[in-house]
């Protein structure tokens, strides 16, 4: 079956399309809600609200662009709904390098851990370095998407990622002392 | 091994085709919610078609009607008297009479849900016994008003009628307008718009126990009671939280009532605590800045429109395929004929079944009829002679009207020195109501549509003229009587259209319609057709 019969269907309230729908694309989408939430439990919402999303508004989806891509934004609007209203961090002015450069061994750096960090940002700083750097979004778009500035989406992201940096490197550094604790056995 | 690396590259390839098996039990959820869309929309469904059987019904009694006709007019033919038959009369009452039978027990059903209603609502405690008096009150005097409609003979329609006006959905909106007063007014006020509501439920409730006669009406008005019980209830509650947030969250409330009818469907059913957080989080998800969507959403609501409402106006030409046909008297079949031009006017309505097809029904107002020239009308005293199809009028029992073949044939010249060439008109009018599909060839998107239409339309006769006119003057010889109370036409035609904006469009539609049964005899081998550039301004909702 074609996808966009299948999106037809969904469009019906047919319940096996729309299961298959899910089975399609909810491995992708887990995954952009874990990059977007705090925890498991958390994505685990996003994704069932952002499908609620979707199922309901399947009908308006218009077959020129790609059917992915827009429940993505759907997904990360469901994501970034939650904190939109939470503005906790204050703008800081601080002259941090744009790009930082880090050094890994990446056989040992696993997925989870990276995900874990991830997650472990604070939510803002989250959510910015999810849109940017994962998702290609631009600051401009990023500024309108959380109603803040862009200064504030820059310095954000750079913060983001200096919290990032710091956590990878002392993971390289507990890799080292317990490749150096096992051949001390 | 230790590579030196931007931040931003390592998280991007790392994650990028990431996937990750959400838990069983998403799923679940997302289909329990869904679930409960579902069984929302089971109601607006419900009424749509009831629509339709509106409808349906109309033309089948319009049928019945017509074939009682056929049957009596085998008899009236004899006393050439069309009008005040007696058995006439009776063929049309007895259905009624059957009718009004049929929604007696109807009402008795009414009354029987109304008690079982009242009573599990005396059960549930979270009501006020205040409440459960009010409840029982209106009902009571609604079961009134509903033996009153059986009593009188129409009251099959009107009880159709009510079916269309009183959807749940326009209660539901009537409610919400309730909750914007009621931030301002006290409770009593509040008990009374309750009471409205339950008011105009309880009148969808005996429509629906009137029309449930072919199928299981213990199951159409459990739907119902248990719909408006829940109804009710997520009123109450909805109207308890809009008292105890409406000091800190005016503003939130106002949005919630902008987005009313979504958020208390949803909401029936549901705990108090539910019903308080669900407005918020679909409010919540309606504000999100999902700028894209909003725009795919204007674009493609234009499909989610399935109504449509017109005005049409068309010039129409009426004529006959068969020339020699000549309905008021055989002696005019080599007379030149001439159809008549008229205008036709009215509604139409539409309904969207899918991108493809739409079914169209409406009312409008049509006059045709035609000419026979080249007869001679002669002041006579005489019977004979008469045209075979007239009923004459009273007034006109001194004109002799002949065709001038027939006037060469049959009576001297010398009868025919003060005769007058002039021409005879018939003319008559129906009341039109079509149904027909329409079946879209081009893309529903694009700005010009090009539609094949084919249907039936049920034309009921309300006019019927014959007269004489000459260049000195023009009188009033009778009726036809000959001519079908209903008759039918098939219709086929183009329709193009041109959409102004989402909502409004204007259409041209070149129809031909064959008209049958017109006569109750053969007519004389009249075939008419009608063809006629049906044009229209259309509304989309």
């Amino acid at each position: 079956m074609g996808l966009k019969k299948l999106i037809e269907k969904c469009a019906n309230n047919d319940r096996k399309a729309q299961a298959e729908v899910y089975q399609l694309f909810s491995g992708k989408l887990f995954a952009l809600c874990l990059k977007y939430s705090k925890n498991y439990v958390e994505a685990q919402d996003n994704l069932q609200d952002g499908f609620i999303t979707i199922f309901n508004k399947i009908g308006q989806y218009n077959s020129k662009g790609s059917f992915e891509g827009w429940m993505k934004r759907i997904v990360i609007n469901t994501a970034l709904q939650k904190y939109r209203s939470k503005n906790i961090l204050s703008l800081v002015t601080e002259e941090i390098p744009d790009e930082i450069i880090i050094e890994v061994d990446e056989d040992t750096v696993s997925l989870d851990f990276l995900l874990g960090i991830i997650q472990e940002l604070p939510d803002r700083y989250r959510m910015v370095f999810n849109l940017y750097v994962l998702d290609g979004y631009s600051h401009k778009e990023i500024s309108t998407k959380l109603s803040i500035t862009e200064g504030t989406s820059k310095s954000n992201l750079s913060r983001g990622r200096l919290i990032l940096k710091e956590k990878l490197k002392k993971n390289q550094f507990d890799q080292q002392e317990i490749i150096a604790l096992k051949m001390q056995n | 091994m230790k590579t030196t690396k931007n931040i931003d590259r390592l998280f991007q390839e790392k994650l990028k085709d990431l996937e990750v098996s959400p838990p069983a039990s998403v799923w679940r959820g997302i289909e329990s919610n869904l679930h409960q869309k579902n069984s929302k929309r089971v109601l607006p469904l419900w009424f749509r078609m009831s629509g339709a059987a509106a409808i349906l019904l109309l033309l089948t009694l319009g049928g019945i009607n017509y074939f009682d006709k056929i049957s009596n007019d085998i008899i009236i033919t004899d006393t050439n008297d069309i009008e005040n038959t007696p058995i006439n009369e009776n063929g049309i009452l007895n259905p009624a009479i059957n009718d009004s039978n049929k929604s007696n027990s109807a009402v008795t059903e009414v009354n029987q849900n109304n008690n079982a209603a009242s009573e599990t609502l005396k059960v549930d405690n979270t009501q006020t016994r205040k409440q459960i008096q009010f409840n029982a009150a209106p009902k009571n005097s609604i079961v009134n008003e509903v033996t009153t409609f059986s009593n009188s003979k129409n009251d099959l329609e009107k009880l159709s009628g009510t079916s269309l006006s009183t959807k749940p959905t326009v209660a539901l909106i009537d409610k919400n307008k309730s909750n914007n007063t009621k931030s301002i007014s006290s409770k009593e006020k509040l008990t009374q718009e309750f009471l409205k509501f339950n008011k105009t439920e309880e009148n969808s409730n005996s429509e629906i126990a009137s029309e449930s006669t072919n199928s299981d009406p213990f199951l159409n008005n459990s739907i119902l009671n248990s719909d408006s019980k829940g109804n009710t209830q997520s009123i109450f509650n909805t109207n308890k939280n809009v008292i105890t947030q409406s000091k800190e969250e005016n503003f939130e409330e106002k949005h919630s009532v902008e987005n009313n009818l979504d958020a208390i469907q949803k909401t029936v059913l549901k705990t108090e605590e539910e019903v308080a957080f669900v407005p918020n989080k679909y409010d919540d998800l309606l504000n999100s800045d999902m700028s894209e969507d909003i725009k795919e959403e204007e674009e493609e609501e234009e499909s989610t429109k399935k109504w449509s409402i017109a005005s049409s106006i068309a010039p129409i030409y009426y004529n006959t395929f068969n020339t020699k046909g000549s309905p008021l008297d055989l002696q005019f079949k080599d007379s030149p004929k001439t159809g008549s031009k008229s205008v036709a006017y009215g509604v139409k309505i539409g309904y969207r079944l899918n991108d493809k097809l739409t079914l169209q029904s409406g009312v409008s107002k049509i006059d045709v009829g035609y000419k026979i020239g080249n007869v001679f009308i002669n002041p006579t005293s005489q019977l004979e002679g008469r045209l075979t199809n007239v009923n004459y009028t009273n007034t006109a029992t001194i004109l002799n009207v002949n065709a001038k073949s027939f006037i060469d044939d049959v009576f001297l010249e010398t009868n025919s020195n003060n005769a007058l060439t002039g021409e005879l008109n018939q003319s008559f009018g129906y009341i039109e109501i079509p149904l027909e599909l329409k079946y879209t060839l081009t893309n529903t998107s694009k700005k010009l549509g090009v539609n094949l239409i084919g249907g039936l339309s049920t034309l009921l006769l309300n006019k019927n003229e014959v007269f004489v006119s000459t260049s000195e003057f023009s009188s009033n010889l009778g009726e036809a009587n000959n001519l079908n109370k209903v008759n039918f036409s098939g219709n086929i035609g183009f329709d193009i259209d041109y959409k102004i904006n989402k909502k409004i469009y204007i259409n041209v539609a070149p129809m031909l319609k064959i008209h049958t049964k017109t006569f109750s005899n053969s007519g004389n081998n009249f075939e008419p057709y009608l063809f006629g550039v049906y044009t229209g301004i259309n509304y989309r909702f």
